[in-house]
């Protein structure tokens, strides 16, 4: 056997050992296992056939309208058969590379769940492979990217592998989605602030809470299109509900957010609805940094 | 011409509905085999009953296999509907007897299955409804999983097929008289100093050869925890028990033995006992498995000192050699047995804190086995730490003046619950300085209490893992 691959062991090597009862040994163990129920995952409804069905009609409508146009067109005059095929082609265009940014945005995100999954329990070489990936992805937030890949090929286990990242890479996005956080607290606070009318605080809010997921996502190398987004804020509330859901109810976090923002703290004096908007807003922020990392239980 | 068509319609009906469940089977029917062995004691019989229990119970809506599942409904892919035990139908093997293994467990006074003596077969078929729209228009995919029980001993038989008797003999007298194992041989290594091959065949002298050297395999096995113990039927004989092709040994030859002398006699049951395990067992049950766990009780071997665990390692050589298809064995050229779990079991012997380390020291066990596939993981060989049965708690106790990790469970046999503590795990091949000290057998903890009724599963370490390795291309 090849000795060079020994481990070392520093000092004498201690031996198995079966010892006597503790005193108040219990006479049956019982190991720490309580799994939980399968979710069941509800398939297509009827109305979504319907909705699909509808929606197939619709652009099946519009698509063959605009062959008709354009065969209608060309009976009138060439050039103008022309011109209606160049518009159409240039809207059929427009259209095609909105979807084609909506496919790009929906893969990203699905390769962050692979990565997560992987992490969580998966071969070495898969995670590493989807974990240089995303590092790819997020590189231009990191300080030295090349230390992470290196860090990350190095790696001899999948715990190491998510050690790595963890330590190098989680720690900057977390960082930048705290900074979006921030940013957005500041701005919601003062346009709840000076907003005319009560009803339009959560219009405002609203608005600017889709815009900070799309920030978020973007720190963590996701360009989410309108679907993509969809998608990330359904799962923003799942981890919500799970993880944040307490603390939101806590005086905690917005006596933390006052203290570090002192312009909100002004604000706040003078509109109390301008505190929670901000409280939300940041809070929405590393709720979705953590919906967006492939690493589970990320810093919140 | 309507009457030609009222003729035919029948038969075409009959032949249309014979095609369309043909297309149905061939895109919703899939069949897996997948044997389990392991040497002895390392537990197949529990794997296999947890394993079936736990499939069970995630059908029924517990999620006791999680990374299974994960799997099962990664990108919404499929959603698992039902699992079920096949009735055994015509089956020509012995049925694994489930339900009798899960009383066991289920029992007042809980007690582990007993050893695998003899091949047993068991089928359940797992159906899941595909994710997408389309896949749902096709119909539920039915996985049916055929698992194979057998005696690991068997296996290590499998280079056996291209020995001469002469090589074989040669070869086990060489291993026989290693210091480590000749005291324990030495009553058969006594009786061949008078025992002369050319001699004409005595009956009598030759079964009491044959019971010296089945009582040194026999002490290797129980009093060293040695496992490279060959022929394999030797110590597992099978249901026909006792047979006349079994009774020979190894004895060293000059050259080509006279007809009708021991030797020749020896020599021919060598010739038969091999016959009988291609025919009976290689080329029969064995050949068609595709997937294979192969369980091994890495800590007994590591407790058991430094000729253990050796000798292990050269098993565990000879299994993945044969299991991965070594050009020559049984001239097969290639193995068509496409992915191979080795498991290191009784994980929960361990603090979980250290199985990390039980998992790099598997490792290095079955380096030998796997060469030049680096890292022992590519090339469809995955390695794994795993506990059928979970019978202990992680816990802390003062030993040697500081608090160390153990676990706690209830030795068989007694009634309060006893930390054990494993020792060093070294995670890679051990050092020359590990070794000395007793042979320690391992404790054997009492299995928790499990629910009879079907659907609670049972408490395991790693067991979806090793399913998901082995089986994850097919769901």
């Amino acid at each position: 056997m090849d000795e060079s691959q020994a481990a070392p062991v520093a000092e004498a090597p201690r031996r198995p050992v079966l010892l006597e009862p503790l005193p108040g040994a219990p006479s049956v163990i019982e190991p720490d296992w309580a799994p939980g129920a399968v979710r069941q995952r509800v398939g297509a409804s009827s109305l979504a056939w319907l909705v699909g069905g509808m929606a197939l009609l619709l652009l099946g409508w519009i698509g063959l309208s605009a062959v008709e146009l354009v065969l209608a067109a060309f009976d009138r005059a060439v050039a103008y058969g022309w011109a209606a095929a160049a518009v159409l082609g240039a809207a059929a265009g427009m259209i095609f590379w909105a979807l084609s940014a909506e496919w790009r945005a929906w893969r990203a995100l699905a390769r962050v769940d692979r990565l997560r999954a992987l992490l969580e329990g998966g071969g070495l070489e898969p995670a590493r492979a989807a974990a240089l990936g995303w590092v790819g992805l997020v590189a231009v937030r990191l300080r030295d990217p090349a230390a992470v890949r290196a860090a990350v090929g190095g790696a001899a286990s999948v715990v190491e592998l998510r050690a790595a990242l963890h330590l190098h890479v989680a720690g900057p996005l977390a960082e930048a989605a705290g900074q979006a956080g921030q940013r957005a607290a500041l701005q919601a606070g003062a346009l709840v602030a000076l907003a005319p009318h009560p009803a339009l605080d959560a219009l405002l809010a609203g608005w600017r809470g889709v815009r900070l997921v799309r920030e978020v996502a973007a720190i963590h190398g996701l360009r989410p299109g309108a679907v993509a987004t969809w998608a990330l804020a359904r799962r923003v509330v799942a981890t919500a509900a799970g993880t944040a859901g307490v603390e939101l109810l806590t005086q905690g976090l917005s006596d933390k957010l006052l203290q570090h923002m002192p312009v909100l703290r002004h604000v706040a004096g003078a509109v109390p609805g301008a505190t929670l908007a901000a409280v939300r807003l940041y809070r929405l922020a590393r709720v979705t940094a953590v919906a967006c990392s492939p690493l589970s239980g990320g810093r919140m | 011409m309507a009457g030609l068509l009222e003729t035919l319609s029948a038969p075409l009906r009959r032949v249309g509905g014979v095609a369309w469940e043909a297309v149905e089977r061939a895109v919703n029917e899939e069949r897996i085999h997948l044997a389990v062995t392991g040497l002895s004691r390392a537990g197949k019989t529990v794997f296999i009953t947890s394993l079936v229990e736990n499939l069970l119970a995630l059908a029924g809506g517990r999620d006791t296999l999680p990374e299974l599942r994960a799997r099962l409904e990664q990108g919404g892919a499929n959603r698992l509907v039902s699992v079920r035990l096949l009735p055994s139908g015509s089956l020509a093997l012995p049925r694994f007897d489930h339900e009798g293994h899960v009383a066991a467990l289920a029992g007042r006074e809980a007690s582990w299955p007993g050893r695998t003596e003899d091949l047993a077969a068991l089928s359940l078929e797992i159906v899941l409804e595909r994710g997408s729209a389309v896949g749902r228009v096709l119909g539920r995919r039915r996985i049916r999983l055929d698992i194979l029980d057998y005696p690991g001993e068997w296996l290590l038989d499998l280079p056996l097929i291209g020995m001469s008797f002469a090589g074989w003999a040669e070869a086990t007298l060489a291993r026989l008289r290693t210091p480590a194992r000749a005291g324990m041989a030495e009553g058969f290594l006594r009786f061949l100093d008078l025992f002369d091959p050319e001699a004409p065949a005595d009956e009598a002298l030759i079964r009491r050869g044959h019971a010296l050297y089945r009582e040194a395999l026999e002490g290797l096995r129980g009093r060293m925890g040695l496992r490279y113990l060959q022929p394999g039927r030797f110590l597992n004989p099978g249901p026909r028990g006792e047979v006349p092709l079994l009774w020979f040994f190894p004895v060293a030859l000059r050259g080509s033995p006279r007809p009708g002398s021991a030797g020749a006699l020896l020599a021919a049951r060598f010739e038969a006992y091999r016959e009988e395990m291609r025919a009976g067992f290689f080329e029969g049950p064995f050949r068609d498995f595709d997937r294979q766990i192969l369980l091994v009780d890495v800590l007994g071997a590591l407790h058991a000192g430094r000729a253990a665990f050796e000798d292990t390692a050269d098993a565990i050589a000879d299994l993945c050699r044969g299991l991965r298809g070594a050009p020559g064995w049984l001239g097969w050229g290639r193995s068509p047995i496409a992915r191979v779990a080795v498991v290191a079991t009784k994980a929960d012997h361990v603090p979980a804190l250290r199985r990390e380390a039980l998992l790099h020291l598997l490792r290095a066990l079955t380096e030998r086995g796997l060469e030049g596939r680096p890292g022992g993981n590519s090339d469809g060989v995955s390695l794994h730490v795993a506990a059928s049965i979970h019978a202990t708690r992680d816990g802390k106790v003062p030993l040697g003046g500081r608090d160390v990790e153990v676990v706690l469970g209830v030795p068989v046999g007694e009634d309060r619950a006893r930390p054990y503590f494993v020792g060093d795990v070294p995670p890679g091949w051990p050092p020359e300085g590990f070794w000395g000290g007793d042979y320690f057998a391992l404790p054997v903890f009492r299995p928790p209490r499990i629910e009879a009724e079907r659907g609670a599963g049972v408490p395991h370490i790693g067991l979806d893992g090793i399913l998901v390795a082995l089986l994850g291309d097919l769901l």
